[in-house]
Formats: C-alpha cells, sequence, structure tokens
C-alpha cells in the first residue's frame, strides 16, 4: 500500500502511531495475563 | 460512592445501545446489531453491579451479571467487528460457534451452584462459581477482545496509512483503549485492588461510547 499525500495535522501523524503501537502491547500484556489464568498461575 | 459507577456504566451503555441500534434500524448493518446487543449485555452487567451494591446478593442478578457482564459483553461487541471486516460467510461461522458457545455457558451459569460466601463486600466478583464455570470466561473474552480491539487497531492503522477519515481514526483508537479497560479493570480486581472492574468498566464505556460517536460524526472532525 502506498501512503498517500495528503497528511493528518502535526499532532495526529505521530500521535497515532504511538498510540496504536500502546494499544498492542496492552493487548499482548492482556494475552499474556489470560494465558496464565487458564494455567491456574493467576487468580480468576 | 464506588458503588454508583456502575449505575454510570450502565446509563452511558444504554445511550450507546441507543445510537447503534438506531443507527442499525437505518442501515440494517449485522455489524451494528451485534455491536448494540453488546452495549446492552455491557448495559445489564452493569446495572446488577449495581443492584448488589445497594440491595445485596439476589442469585439471579448474579448470575445475569456473571453471564452478560463476564461471559457475553466483550464476545458479542467483537463478533460486530467480525461482521465488519471479515468475509460475510466466515462471520456468520463464527456466529454460530458463538451462539452454540453462549447457550452452553448460560446452561453452566444458570446450572451452577453458587456460594455468596465467597463474595467481596459490595462488589461481584466471579468467586461465588465453580471455577469450573469461571474457566469459560478467558476464552469468551479472548475472542472478543481480539476482534473488538484488534478490528479497532486494523481499522485506524488502515485510515493512517491512507490519511483519510480522521474522525474514524480517532474513533478507532478510543474503541481500540475503551475495549480494553474492562479487562485491565479485571485484572486489577484479581489482584486486589478494590473497584478497579468497575474504574475499568466505566472508563471503558466513555471511551468506546467516544470513539463510537467521534467515528460516526465527521463535522466535529
Amino acid at each position: 500500500m502506498t501512503r498517500s499525500s495528503r497528511h493528518y495535522p502535526a499532532f495526529y501523524e505521530k500521535g497515532i502511531p504511538v498510540l496504536l503501537g500502546f494499544i498492542v502491547l496492552l493487548a499482548l500484556a492482556l494475552l499474556v495475563l489470560a494465558v496464565l489464568v487458564v494455567l491456574g498461575l493467576f487468580p480468576s | 460512592m464506588f458503588i454508583y459507577l456502575p449505575l454510570l456504566s450502565f446509563l452511558v451503555s444504554l445511550a450507546l445501545a441507543f445510537f447503534v441500534l438506531r443507527r442499525w434500524t437505518q442501515r440494517r448493518r449485522p455489524h451494528l446489531l451485534l455491536w448494540g446487543l453488546g452495549a446492552l449485555f455491557y448495559g445489564i452487567g452493569s446495572f446488577t453491579e449495581f443492584y448488589y451494591g445497594v440491595f445485596g446478593w439476589q442469585p439471579l442478578v448474579f448470575r445475569l451479571w456473571y453471564l452478560c457482564g463476564a461471559i457475553l459483553v466483550a464476545a458479542w461487541l467483537g463478533q460486530g467487528t467480525a461482521y465488519l471486516l471479515l468475509k460475510r460467510k466466515t462471520a456468520h461461522v463464527l456466529m454460530a460457534l458463538l451462539l452454540a458457545a453462549s447457550v452452553y455457558a448460560a446452561w453452566r451459569v444458570f446450572a451452577a451452584p453458587l456460594d455468596p460466601t465467597q463474595m467481596l463486600a459490595d462488589e461481584l466478583s466471579g468467586h461465588a462459581l465453580p471455577s469450573s464455570v469461571r474457566l469459560l470466561t478467558p476464552f469468551f473474552n479472548l475472542y472478543g477482545t481480539v476482534l473488538l480491539v484488534g478490528g479497532a487497531v486494523y481499522s485506524a492503522w488502515i485510515f493512517w496509512r491512507k490519511r483519510v477519515l480522521l474522525h474514524r481514526t480517532i474513533g478507532n483508537v478510543l474503541i481500540a483503549f475503551g475495549a480494553l479497560m474492562p479487562a485491565f479493570g479485571g485484572a486489577f480486581s484479581r489482584a486486589g485492588i478494590p473497584y478497579a472492574l468497575y474504574a475499568g468498566e466505566f472508563i471503558g464505556i466513555v471511551l468506546i461510547f467516544l470513539g463510537f460517536w467521534r467515528a460516526t460524526h465527521p463535522s466535529a472532525a
């Protein structure tokens, strides 16, 4: 996919990927937690 | 004071259900119906938390809370995203599986013996149920969270790459954050932090509401 020549306002240009990366990290942490719960290593 | 947080969550989730289902009546898209039902499950879950905080133990209220609030809500919201982003046939297959799993979960929750002495003082917790029933919950929540959060992140990323529809990019970021909040609230609650679940649910539904509102109102961008 090629990038459009259009741009978002500067805050969103840089902020959106950072926020999305942060969300993915949080989701991965939850995934690990869910595995620990299923394995009985964290209180359910 | 914290026992009133679920009442606020209930009101916000009702408002969300109203806006989403009104949109569904106009457009008849299945993802809107699923999101609307998910918001209603959210509302039932939060209302039962409020009921328990004010009026105390009631077996039916507890079972409704666990089924709607702890098991079904994330999965049904996520199923809405499945209809939005996946092929219709794939979404139908997942829907059939989710429906069967939901019926099974309802049977397990309503047939299980309850032990209210395991409950925290004025906060609902799943410990009144046998662990064999509680073990169902992570699977539903994993399914729902992966679809809802993953779908919102994917959509936001696509819009960002194309630099289009900024309002939808922002809306999806808010929805993704909001969808994670109840799960984190639940995790902190399990770790012994009082009312973390209620706080997470409230922040979550507010963010999801704002996200939906933002994504569907381009003029505000």
